[in-house]
């Protein structure tokens, strides 16, 4: 055995020896946790100092095309208080703001703003928000107070002048999934990126109880305003059409119904109406159905409003003239099981193009069509821009379908040739229309000045000009009498389509619509009216012609 | 064969201690600027008392490192008594002060004092005289129980695992036989056991110490900061002040957690510096205890050695995770004058051996 000592001593050895071994370990841990796993626990040292306020950007006017305000924003200021610097009590703060705070909404009584400021300010941070949405007024009274500790920042609100006006147009601001402001249909949803601008973040680092830290990073990054948006509209003719859309829809008893009104020329969407509408500001109040400008959203079976665009497709292809005779109008047209029939059930043996029109004949279309042919009907429907986006500044445009060559067979060639087994939007068709109005040039609609539409030649002038004296013969001596303003010379075609309801057309439910151009000879305005399910009478040529007509009339005044 | 340490020893462990005490008195300041500021309106409040403390530190350990090591002998029983009288009225309410429920502290006029220092290097002492002559199992275990009892009536398991640390080699450099050690290694194993069961703030501590990602901002947000702050310190630190942990992120960041601080500002190379420095300190001190050739000397300086070696390990592995989080200062560099004076007077000791070898 060992002597004690020297035991002792070698024992001392054994932990001397441990030592180096202890301390590479724990050097090696520490290695570990401070460059090995070091970027990612920094990352979250810097998320837990760093905090973030966001500048928030002045978003971008809509305006009309005179510069009127159609979508504005205001500025209003956010209440705050930083208990830090408050040299006086909560309850002064209380008493003194509840004197100089407007009631509003979510705190209507003196009671209800009392116990809300008490709360705000009973929170156990340093800077708690107190109120939203001050006005300038409300800032300066309580800034001429003088209490230390309060403070303000910006704050924007979208506000609409005129409240529904072109609401379907416009749009709405609401937010997105992450609380920011984002726009959402219409020109708010199709420019969002362009009217929000850009916002502003001033970053700096804080201490564990909310402070900032003196020696910390700060970075500043402006906010960028948003661009302001000068669309076509004209403030007049939007708020008349959607007025008179408004009274047609009940005169009618129409389940709804839309208006455009399109410069001929241009391509420029002077109004835009639709019924039921809603107002952007207060858009949570509406039904969301309404958000959608059925104007591009909405696709519906045109019915013989389409009539004129197959027509002039077989004038200018010079398959047709206005005189030619149809051989096979003599009597319904059995397609297989299908039998092709007329609006009224009268048949006019050997009836020329021009009175196809002005009867609205389905079967002088079928003729027409089959002197198309599958090929040349569906580069035509192409042409006139069915089957997809006119390209119009409106987010919730969609697009429709049409067949292609092949797909077409004598059903379909027939049924399309007056308008029915084709879905598209309203925009669409008065845009198609519009190349008669134009002379053979189709332009893309547009919603924002400045911004010129794409044009193609789609129909050589001769045939558009066949085709407009057609229907300002079909207007005069159509099948509907309707009070013409006098002096004004109007190319248009009426229009009844019946709804198809699973696979079945409802003879009840119609879509009545008129579209047409004036004045005729030097075109200004292609209008398109529709009315959905009207009550009093299904046809267009009762409803929505009328309504069409007294709209041109207060348009020229 | 002898060792012989060179005779500049006494000299060089005396001042690696100052040493590694200004490096503490820099991380100090650095850590409580902020709170020092908002508590006393002082910035230099911590440092100045720290200050303090290392003057009154060294001037102990000048006058430990000079009186006959006969007169420590004789008087032993004396001092270790005194000690354990200081340990009882601690725990007596209106003598000892309860901070964060714990009874710790008595307080003399301006000063604070934290018996249970001195008690680990006073009981160092004690078995270092108690078992020059052989001592079983039996009355070495009703002795440490004693002291661990009084410490744990306080209570303070970090003290405690200290203590039994250093007695448990103390008896084990004695000469003790390897059965008894392991027996006493059962002992403490099921102690320990028994501790964390019983309360439900170490069974947290383990269970985040499994886990640390469970409970971000309850039971491992101790953990979780002393991580974060190790991680933004990389390889080369954030510089000198630039803590951001520091901002009332980290919990005890001038005592406990202090060497995160340094860390995060020295970066790994820096912080590896101080871990050999307390190496260095701690390898130096072993040589005294090799040299000495007294049995009495030679228990005591591998005592006074060991509790530096244990109180270092249990921080530094606590602020590593490689053990649980314990609350142990990290010797000479945490904050606290009790911790700083006491292991001062060890220091003293040590040199006082180291002299005579």
């Amino acid at each position: 055995m060992l002597k004690p000592l020297s035991l002792t001593s070698a024992r001392i050895r054994v932990i001397a020896l441990l030592i180096p071994l202890i301390f590479l370990i724990l050097l090696g841990r520490l290695f570990y946790w401070m460059v090995l796993r070091g970027p990612e626990l920094q990352a979250k040292a810097v998320r837990q100092h760093q905090t973030v306020t966001i500048l928030k950007a002045k978003r971008g006017d809509i305006l009309d095309s005179d510069g009127s305000v159609l979508a504005g924003t205001k500025n209003l200021y956010h209440l705050f208080v930083y208990k830090p610097q408050l040299e006086i009590s909560k309850n002064d703060v209380t008493e003194k703001l509840l004197k100089l705070l407007d009631t509003d909404k979510e705190a209507s009584t003196e009671a209800d703003m009392r116990a809300h400021l008490q709360e705000r300010l009973a929170l156990d941070s340093n800077w708690v928000s107190l109120k939203h949405y001050l006005t300038q007024e409300e800032k300066e009274k309580i800034e001429a107070e003088k209490i230390t500790g309060l403070g303000f920042e910006d704050e924007f609100v979208r506000y609409y002048p005129d409240a529904s006006v072109a609401g379907q147009v416009l749009g709405f601001v609401g937010q997105d999934a992450a609380g920011g402001e984002q726009g959402y249909f219409g020109l708010e949803g199709f420019y969002d990126r362009l009217l929000k601008g850009r916002e502003g973040r001033v970053r700096t680092e804080k201490d564990a109880q909310g402070n900032p830290i003196l020696i910390g990073n700060y970075q500043f990054l402006h906010s960028i305003e948003g661009k302001s948006i000068q669309t076509t509209l004209d403030k007049r003719m939007q708020y008349l059409s959607e007025r008179m859309l408004k009274e047609g829809v009940a005169k009618y008893q129409a389940l709804s119904g839309n208006i455009i009104i399109m410069e001929s020329k241009t391509g420029r969407i002077k109004a835009m109406a639709a019924i039921p509408n809603y107002d952007p500001g207060k858009f949570s109040e509406f039904d969301a159905k309404s958000y959608k400008n059925p104007a591009v959203a909405d696709l519906f079976e045109p019915g013989s409003v389409f009539k004129p665009l197959v027509m002039a497709a077989g004038l200018n292809e010079k398959l047709v003239t206005p005189e030619t005779q149809c051989d096979i109008c003599a009597g319904p047209i059995n397609i297989g099981k299908y039998t092709i029939k007329t609006w009224d059930e009268k048949y006019h043996s050997q009836t020329s193009m021009t009175d196809v029109i002005i009867h609205s004949d389905n079967t002088g279309m079928v003729f027409v069509a089959r002197k198309l042919g599958p090929d040349k009907f569906a580069d035509y429907m192409q042409k006139y821009g069915f089957g997809r986006k006119t390209k119009i500044q409106l987010q919730e445009e969609v697009s429709g379908t049409t067949r292609s060559a092949k797909e077409y067979g004598d059903i379909d060639l027939a049924t399309n040739s007056f308008g029915q087994g084709i879905a598209v939007t309203p925009l669409q068709l008065v845009s198609a229309v519009n190349t008669i109005a134009n002379r053979g040039t189709y332009i893309s609609p547009t919603l924002v000045e400045g911004s010129a539409g794409e044009t193609r030649a789609v129909l050589n002038p001769e045939a558009a000009l066949q085709m407009t004296q057609i229907m300002i013969q079909a207007v005069e001596s159509g099948e509907a009498k309707w009070a013409r303003p006098q002096g004004l010379s109007v190319a248009g075609k009426t229009g009844t389509a019946q709804i198809p309801i699973e696979g079945r057309y409802d003879e009840k439910k119609t879509i009545a619509s008129f579209i047409g151009f004036f004045p005729a000879n030097d075109p200004q305005y292609t209008m398109l009216v529709t009315l959905r399910e009207p009550q009093t009478s299904p046809w267009g040529s009762e409803t929505a012609a009328p309504l069409w007509f007294s709209l041109a009339k207060q348009l020229l005044l | 064969m002898k060792l012989r340490p060179s005779p500049s020893l006494p000299l060089s462990i005396l001042l690696s201690g100052i040493l590694v005490a200004c490096f503490g008195l820099i991380a100090i300041y650095d850590a409580s600027v902020i709170d020092a500021f908002r508590t006393f309106g002082d910035k230099f409040h911590y440092i100045k008392q720290q200050s303090l403390w290392l003057g009154v530190g060294i001037l102990a350990a000048l006058i430990t490192a000079n009186i006959p090591v006969t007169w420590i002998k004789k008087n032993v029983t004396v001092i270790y008594g005194f000690t354990l009288m200081l340990m009882f009225l601690v725990l007596i309410p209106g003598i000892g002060s309860k901070l964060l429920g714990a009874r710790r502290w008595l307080i003399f006029g301006p000063v604070v004092f934290q018996p249970s220092e001195l008690l680990k290097i006073t009981l160092a002492i004690y078995l270092a005289r108690w078992l020059e002559t052989d001592k079983n199992l039996k009355q070495f275990l009703a002795l440490v129980g004693l002291n661990i009892l009084l410490i744990m009536l306080q209570p303070d398991l970090g003290t405690a695992i200290i203590t039994i640390g250093m007695a448990f080699m103390i008896y084990y450099l004695s000469g003790a036989k390897l059965k008894e050690i392991f027996a006493f290694c059962a002992v403490l194993f099921a102690a320990t056991a028994v501790l964390i069961l019983a309360s439900p703030y170490r069974l947290n501590r383990v269970q985040t110490f499994m886990d640390p990602t469970q409970d971000p901002l309850g039971t491992s947000y101790h953990i979780n900061q002393v991580l974060y702050g190790l991680g933004s310190g990389g390889l080369y630190g954030v510089g000198l002040g630039m803590s951001r942990q520091k901002y009332a992120y980290l919990p005890e960041a001038t005592t406990d957690s202090i060497f995160v601080i340094i860390a995060e500002e020295f970066g790994f190379f820096g912080s590896t510096i101080l871990v050999l420095l307390l190496a260095g300190l701690l390898s130096a001190s072993l040589k005294v205890a090799l040299a000495a050739d007294d049995k009495f000397d030679k228990l005591l300086a591998s005592g006074i050695s060991l509790l530096f070696l244990i109180q270092i390990l249990v921080n530094l592995s606590s602020m590593v995770a490689l053990i649980p989080l314990t609350g142990v200062p990290l010797p000479f560099i945490s904050y606290g004058g009790s911790s700083l004076v006491t292991n001062f007077l060890a220091l003293g000791l040590l040199i006082n051996i180291a002299k005579r070898v």
